[in-house]
């Protein structure tokens, strides 16, 4: 129906459009310039705070890191070693050298093919220990360089040995104090480290233990329970593993150095990345942010809000403005009618007088003899011009009177179960102050009605209108929709009040015209229906029964 | 043709005076009545051949009085006049028992015409009558 369109100047006005743009443009402004200025962080800021970024290959470049630096420092020694004869002559001076460069070297000397020390330097062995029957000293002579086991030195200070055999056939030697090597190391190596890795240095000499010594070479340690066992690897082989330790995954990279019993372990812990980037971790940028996101939000409900009710409203004012529509289409065509009706009485008149006036001239022979033949010519002329007035004014009445009938016939093709749900919402309110329920049942799907869908709508208010002020409180309205043999659609508004005055009730539908004395201003709406429904070719009645209460049946033409 | 017998009912005087002598100039015998109470008196009385009816009398909607004297005489035929054409158009008129429906003003022509037409039909149909009767 055409008078169901939804009026669009209740839209959203330009200040409610604009207020949250901005604000979400404000927003969209800071978490780009965060982007950018996130992108300007150098890589080890950039990782901590995209941690989620990280993968098993970066886990794997942590560790070779490691390694690279390990490898540095371990192989310092024998490659230096190789490279020279070593003999007292310039053990001191080589020594020196070595001092200077690496500080976790606490002595050097030469032992002979049995594993004696027959020179030193720095910290002195050669009284406490005698490495001639080791094992692992035997593997030098085998591989050429080998790596002894830990030894402590006055129970505080834990070292090893490199031994390298060299070109003369004697053993050189350097005493390396683990704890100096590993501050070393973890100097060395913490630049290269991303903050978040842990890095530990694990020493496996016997095989029935998980691991028996930890050098800590990262600054964080609190990932230092994760690793529970060294596992298997293969000596030149990068192991990465994913582990779920109470939920928080973990990678965690072992690698082996080479000639030495140590193990390189990283773990790193997988951190969901933050759903906001960098300028949150400011707390005035959170405040910020927490506000435009607050104001944006209250807007929104406010316009929802705001959004609903309008709809609310017009949803209501549909079928109010659909009955004002029809009754102003409908007006329209009484009024017509009525002018034309009105202005027609005295056109008759006229005419009729007028054409007595010619028949008279025409025909009666009294008034042919009395008055001369040239007047007579002249009222028959003027006569014949007042017809001809009449005539053409008769036409535009006519055209006048189709405009109307045209207004009135107007087809609408209408629902009447929306119709009667439309009309039901607007009486609702009113209904339910009053403790009324109204029901609408339809029991089987009804056809629209094409004809005086307008003048149906009137009907229907002004039956439900008046039904509701003519009962009690805390009474029930049914109104039933029943289709008879596609011909005829019966609307029967029941409801549970008696009416008491018997005459009342036989006079209820007549005409206005018949019942001007002491009407009551519901019962006018009754007998206008009746007139509406008259008009469509319907029919109205009412049936008063003492069990059934009162029906009122309306027979609409489809 | 014999002199026929038309009731003219509106509740407008000056009209019904005015336009009785103009069919009573064109030799009609002329009833005219202004009131829907008297129509059913002379109706008994004189029994027209033809009725003009208004459609609009007050006191009773002229279909209700045309379903009344078409109930009284089967053979009357009533011609509707009315300038008040948004309720009943012509096919309307007929359906309920109209002879026709006329729009007012009248062409006085139109009107001999149509009454002419409407007397012939009911003398036919008396003519058809009294032979089944016979």
């Amino acid at each position: 129906m055409d008078s169901m369109k939804i009026n669009n100047r209740h839209t959203l006005s330009i200040k409610q459009v604009i207020f949250p743009t901005i604000l979400s443009l404000l927003l969209f402004i800071i978490l780009l310039s965060g982007y950018f200025k996130e992108k300007q962080l150098n890589q080890r800021e950039q990782d901590y705070y995209s941690p989620i970024s990280w993968t098993v290959k970066d886990v794997k470049i942590s560790i070779e890191t490691l390694i690279e630096e390990c490898r540095f420092s371990l192989n310092l020694i024998p490659s230096i070693f190789k490279n020279q004869r070593l003999d007292n002559h310039n053990l001191d001076s080589t020594y020196q050298t070595l001092l200077n460069n690496e500080p976790y070297l606490q002595g050097i000397g030469i032992m002979d093919a049995s594993g004696k020390i027959i020179s030193e330097s720095g910290i002195t062995l050669s009284q406490n220990y005698n490495f001639s029957d080791s094992d692992w000293l035997k593997n030098s002579r085998t591989f050429g360089y080998a790596v002894s086991n830990v030894y402590s030195y006055n129970n505080d200070n834990k070292f090893f040995i490199i031994a390298v055999n060299t070109e003369n056939g004697k053993t050189a030697y350097a005493v390396v104090n683990i704890q100096e090597l590993t501050d070393y190391l973890k100097n060395k190596i913490k630049d290269g480290l991303i903050l978040s890795v842990n890095a530990y240095l694990l020493e496996q000499s016997a095989g029935d233990k998980p691991y028996n010594q930890i050098q800590i070479l990262s600054n964080n340690t609190n990932s230092f329970n994760a690793i529970q066992k060294i596992p298997d690897i293969q000596p030149e082989g990068i192991l990465v593993e994913l582990e779920n330790h109470h939920s928080n995954p973990t990678y965690k990279g072992f690698v082996k150095i080479e000639n030495t019993p140590w193990t390189l372990a990283v773990t790193l812990s997988i951190q969901k990345q933050p759903f906001l980037p960098l300028l949150l971790n400011n707390s005035l940028t959170s405040v910020i942010l927490g506000i435009i996101l607050l104001l944006i939000l209250t807007d929104y409900i406010f316009i929802l809000k705001k959004r609903n009710i309008i709809i609310a409203k017009t949803v209501k004012q549909t079928p109010i403005k659909n009955i004002e529509t029809f009754t102003k289409k409908s007006s329209i065509g009484h009024l017509s009618e009525s002018m034309v009706h009105e202005i027609n009485n005295p056109l008759e008149i006229i005419n009729q007088n007028a054409g007595l006036l010619k028949d008279i001239l025409d025909m009666s022979s009294e008034v042919n003899a009395a008055i001369d033949i040239k007047l007579k010519d002249k009222f028959i002329k003027l006569t014949q011009g007042i017809l001809e007035g009449v005539d053409r004014s008769r036409k535009v009445m006519n055209r006048f009177l189709k405009f109307a009938k045209n207004i009135e016939n107007e087809k609408l093709e209408a629902d009447v179960f929306i119709m009667l749900q439309d009309i039901i919402d607007l009486c609702k309110e009113e209904a339910m102050y009053r403790d009324i329920l109204i029901e609408l049942r339809q029991g089987q799907s009804i056809r629209h009605i094409t004809k005086g869908a307008h003048l149906a709508q009137h009907i229907f208010f002004n039956i439900l209108s008046f039904i509701i002020n003519d009962v009690q409180k805390d009474t029930s309205i049914i109104i039933s929709l029943e289709q008879k043999a596609n011909l005829f659609i019966n609307v029967t508004f029941n409801y549970n009040k008696m009416i008491s005055n018997t005459n009342k009730r036989t006079d209820i539908l007549a005409s206005k015209a018949r019942r001007d004395d002491a009407i009551e201003q519901s019962d006018i709406k009754l007998s206008i229906s009746r007139e509406f429904i008259e008009k469509i070719n319907g029919r109205m009645q009412v049936v008063a029964q003492d069990e059934n209460g009162v029906s009122i049946i309306l027979t609409i033409p489809i | 043709m014999s002199q026929i017998k038309v009731m003219l009912i509106d509740d407008e005087l000056e009209f019904t005076s005015i336009f009785s002598e103009r069919l009573i100039l064109r030799n009609f015998d002329v009833i005219a009545v202004n009131k829907v109470e008297d129509a059913f008196t002379k109706l008994r009385e004189t029994l027209p051949d033809v009725i003009l009816l208004d459609l609009k009398m007050p006191g009773m909607n002229g279909i209700e009085m045309l379903k009344i004297m078409r109930r009284f005489d089967p053979t009357i035929e009533i011609i509707i006049i009315t300038g008040h054409a948004l309720g009943l158009d012509k096919e309307e008129a007929v359906s309920m028992g109209a002879f026709d429906r006329l729009l007012k003003p009248l062409d006085i022509n139109e009107v001999i015409k149509t009454i002419e037409q409407a007397y012939k039909k009911k003398n036919l149909e008396q003519r058809f009558l009294k032979n089944n009767t016979l």
